[in-house]
């Protein structure tokens, strides 16, 4: 039986953030939490579907899953001020309230882009740890944002302004809000490996894109194309591999930073396949046993 | 204040009720149905965008997903994806109804929004207001001509095809991918919009339509080309705002929609 999942609210240091609870329908064995930490602004849009799809998933298999969306993003309430830390804020009050509804001794965590920096910060011991295409270096991303916006709005500007000047507010990026809070943590941030492993198992999932991206963001060998065999990608992540004892490369196109895709949704499936699959494994699959 | 809800006949779909602070100004309660394969909170969070200010304005609305997009899954009972969709529409007004202590409904959708939003003004007889933005347009006469003079006199555009040209040749620009490239949405013929624009309309249903600049909407009064002689204009406002983007991806063009659709709803619904 396909369980349910409940949209709903729940409270948050920094207000009401809007989440869906993904209730296994049969748990076998003790109680299982996941949290799904999404990406930022529009790749959390692109891959939606692909977050709801694997929650579900990932419910039937027998784990209590919980998507939710930050403060100042989504169905959550406003927040003018939002940055990294109010994220780290909304990913540790997203797995309290998972803990407490699902009464979960066991959680784990699934970062997306972004969503990884958010996972690498819970103060809670995970079991498992995913970390899908991690933004490894904030500033780097940051530019290739402002890339891809500006490679934006040159496109709206010729097709809707004749290409004459548009003022474009700082404080938007790629469509959405964008507070300079955001933009100073993510100038300061990168990916650090923690004194202490952040979980008990952890996988790294790349994709073509996002390691091509990723590379080119950390200015790490800037000319080599995507969909290259894994070991040179591999090889671009050195020292932040440390972090998961298992890496895999995914051949899903998620293009990320494609100005050409920008409004496209992400077929994750290839990702989520291997990503549930590890989870079955890694958990000794002791959930409904489906 | 927002509050999320299920429902529905299988209790599969989601969907958020935003509800003024105050009393509403109104008893009609707005309902956003998908645009495309987006969920509930709309292309760039237009939809948030639209239920915020029309909260703020004093008006409820419902921002949903249909069946298996979102947040909402598929309905245990098989059906076809207009009768799931019509049904799923129906549940939509049935929740906002109830919650929101409206008695009237106006659809508001975007793109393929707005043809679902059409399509329950057509069917459903709580539906007293349908705001379209994009929805199927057909070319006139002018509109052909515009669009000629567009691509053939204009030096600066010529100017940049051919740049583009040169860049995709020598490798600096990526090639548009034929395949995610969008291709107009006209799910019906002109004149089967015309007709049901007829029969809703007479019906005393008021009707928004807002265009932005793309390529199939070349000047305000096209719509009125392909509308029938009985079809009574007064219930038809058009706006054709030419500087706006299909999915409005900057914050202030999303207020111009909001404050566009929140001043018919007040010259309309309001008294």
């Amino acid at each position: 039986m396909t369980p349910r999942s409940r949209p709903l609210y729940f409270e948050g240091r920094h207000g009401r953030l809007y989440g869906v609870h993904h209730a296994p329908t049969n748990v076998g064995g003790p109680a299982h939490a996941v949290l799904l930490l999404p990406p930022l602004g529009q790749e959390y849009k692109r891959c939606h579907k692909t977050l709801q799809k694997l929650a579900q998933d990932l419910a039937t298999a027998g784990f209590h899953t919980l998507r939710f969306d930050y403060a100042g993003s989504g169905d959550s309430g406003e927040l003018a001020s939002w940055s990294l830390d109010t994220w780290r804020q909304d990913g540790q009050d997203a797995l309290a309230w998972l803990r407490g509804t699902s009464g979960a001794k066991m959680v784990s965590a699934v970062g997306v882009r972004l969503g990884a920096a958010v996972a690498l910060a819970l103060d809670t011991p995970l079991e498992h740890l995913v970390l899908w295409d991690p933004v490894v270096d904030g500033s780097a991303y940051l530019e290739s944002l402002d890339r891809l916006n500006r490679e934006l709005l040159h496109r709206f500007r010729h097709a809707y302004r004749n290409g004459s000047a548009v003022s474009f507010p700082p404080e938007q990026l790629i469509g959405h809000p964008f507070p300079d809070t955001m933009r100073e943590s993510l100038a300061a941030y990168s990916l650090v490996i923690p004194d202490q492993p952040p979980a008990r198992h952890a996988l790294w999932i790349d994709t073509p894109t996002g390691a091509t991206e990723s590379r080119k963001d950390a200015h790490r060998n800037p000319g080599a194309g995507a969909g290259e065999a894994a070991d040179p990608v591999k090889e671009s992540y050195s020292g932040h591999l440390a972090l998961a004892e298992e890496f895999l490369h995914v051949e899903a196109r998620c293009r990320w930073h494609s100005a050409m895709e920008i409004e496209n949704v992400i077929m994750g499936q290839p990702v989520t396949r291997h990503m549930l699959q590890w989870f079955k494994q890694a958990d000794g699959f002791h959930g409904n046993g489906a | 204040m927002e509050t999320a809800h299920s429902f529905g006949r299988d209790d599969h779909l989601a969907g958020i009720i935003t509800r003024p602070a105050s009393a509403s100004v109104t008893d009609v309660a707005v309902v956003i149905p998908n645009a495309g394969l987006i969920h509930h909170v709309g292309p760039w969070q237009l939809h948030v965008d639209l239920a915020r200010r029309l909260a703020d304005a004093g008006v409820p609305s419902l921002r949903f997903d249909l069946s298996g997009l979102g947040d909402s899954e598929l309905p245990r009972r098989r059906e076809s994806v207009s009768a799931r969709t019509r049904s799923d529409i129906s549940d939509a007004i049935d929740l906002v109804l109830s919650e929101s202590g409206a008695r009237r409904v106006v659809m508001a959708g975007l793109c393929s929004g707005a043809v679902e939003s059409h399509r329950a003004a057509l069917a459903e007889d709580r539906v007293c207001g349908a705001a379209l933005f994009d929805p199927p347009a057909y070319g006139d006469r002018l509109y052909h001509l515009i669009r000629w003079s567009e691509r053939y006199l204009n030096l600066p555009r010529i100017l940049r095809f051919l740049r583009r040209k040169l860049d995709e040749s020598r490798g600096r620009r990526e090639k548009p991918d034929p395949a995610t490239q969008p291709e107009p949405y006209r799910p019906m013929t002109a004149e089967e919009f015309a007709a049901e624009i007829e029969t809703v309309s007479n019906r005393g249903v008021e009707y928004l339509f807002c265009y932005s600049g793309n390529d199939d909407y070349k000047h305000r009064r096209q719509l009125f080309s392909i509308l029938t002689p009985a079809t009574p204009r007064e219930r038809i406002t058009v706006f054709h705002f030419r500087n706006l983007d299909h999915t409005p991806v900057l914050i202030e063009d999303r207020r111009i929609l909001a404050d566009t659709l929140l001043e018919w709803i007040q010259g309309k619904f309001v008294q």
